[in-house]
């Protein structure tokens, strides 16, 4: 009978726990720079903060490579960093078409397409 | 009998002047208020009659004019730029910006103008008027108080609104609630042309009587009111009278707490 009720009460508890995650829409706003460098926000629908978010920036094309690399959805990771404690980030622009993604865990992530790299600004 | 036309007529003027010092609205106009991404916005700071169109009152240099983001405050009074705003009966001195947003979350625009003095009831009047735009769905600061010596609270995100949601907000007068305040309500029912400065001619709903122009609404005791709003659009809520009993230049002063709201349809 205890075993049954603190089954009953730790089901609760998470289902309590799971509807506060999945209210919480997780939200990346990306700005460009115009100097090689792209400007990074992330938070979630509540206004929390996206302090310490993993941050993958991926190549947007299939990874027919041989060598072993990281990857994303088969995609090459061109880099892992995570949001700082402002819940924001600068970074390069890598060369060509490239993904930014958002992970703050299963069922939280956003994917954006990243500004391009134009002429004249450095790599 | 002339005695009585005179009279007659001068009641009728007076009745005229008197409807017409009401519905006053300042504006801090945007077409949109809620953005998925960052850009440049356009602003339009017009004081006016909106649901009309109507007369267009001199705006004098504004005291302050700023955003407020994620608590930081920052000043954009030298950014303003006097314009002429055209209405369908007058031509009027207002201003305008434009404003690079930056990052997600909201943006809090204010707005405390020089008090206009009303001729028609010999009193100066002083719309503290809030505006809120919201980039990338993130709510940072909109159920923040900016600190103005009146302004009304939302309780409601003011741009996340369906047509047929209710709008709540709270009267403040320097941080504290305003009991029972009179809030008139306004529709901009002529679209704000930004190029021309001027409103359309074409009004997109027409009101059955006066009363529907500008809509009066109460506070309660604790000066929380509720507008449930019927149609997509911009719409002001004016707190009249907020700053309690005031003088500027030895007249009345109503100093009014303004917010600007905008509804979409359910599409």
């Amino acid at each position: 009978m205890k075993r049954v009720f603190i089954g009953l009460a730790a089901l609760m508890l998470g289902l309590f726990l799971s509807s506060q995650v999945n209210a919480h829409t997780p939200l990346l706003s990306v700005e460009d720079n115009e100097d090689g460098t792209i400007w990074l926000e992330g938070g979630f629908s509540d206004g929390s903060s996206g302090a310490g978010v993993k941050i993958l920036i991926v190549e947007d094309k299939p990874y027919k490579g041989s060598k072993k690399v990281d990857l994303y959805k088969g995609k090459k990771v061109l880099k892992k960093t995570k949001m700082d404690k402002n819940g924001e980030l600068t970074i390069d622009k890598p060369k060509g078409h490239y993904l930014i993604i958002f992970d703050a865990g299963p069922g939280h992530v956003v994917e954006k397409k990243g500004p391009l790299l134009k002429a004249g600004e450095k790599e | 009998m002339s005695k009585k036309i005179l009279t007659v007529v001068a009641a009728v003027f007076l009745l005229g002047i008197t409807v017409h010092a009401f519905g006053h609205f300042q504006t801090i106009y945007t077409p949109e208020s809620a953005l998925e991404e960052s850009k440049t916005i356009e602003l339009k700071l017009v004081f006016t009659h909106p649901f009309e169109a109507g007369h267009t009152m001199d705006m004098g240099q504004p005291r302050k004019f700023g955003v407020m983001h994620k608590g930081r405050k920052k000043d954009l009074l030298s950014t303003l730029k006097p314009i002429v705003w055209t209405s369908l009966t007058n031509k009027g001195k207002a201003y305008e910006t434009s404003y690079k947003l930056r990052g997600m979350g909201d943006f809090i625009f204010y707005l405390v103008p020089e008090p206009y003095y009303e001729g028609s009831e010999d009193i100066y009047i002083q719309h503290v008027t809030k505006m809120l735009v919201n980039v990338g769905g993130s709510p940072t600061d909109w159920d923040a108080e900016v600190g103005l010596p009146v302004e009304i609270v939302p309780l409601d995100k003011p741009y996340a609104l369906w047509t047929g949601n209710v709008f709540r907000g709270v009267v403040k007068c320097k941080g504290k609630p305003v009991p029972f305040a009179e809030i008139e309500v306004e529709y901009i029912n002529h679209k704000m042309l930004l190029k021309k400065n001027a409103f359309a001619k074409r009004a997109k709903v027409e009101a059955p009587q006066d009363a529907f122009v500008t809509q009066t609404i109460k506070a309660d005791s604790n000066g929380v009111f509720t507008f449930g709003i019927p149609k997509a659009g911009w719409w002001g809520f004016a707190a009249l009278g907020a700053g309690g009993d005031l003088k500027h230049k030895g007249k009345e002063l109503s100093r009014d707490a303004v917010i600007w709201i905008q509804a979409r349809d359910m599409r």
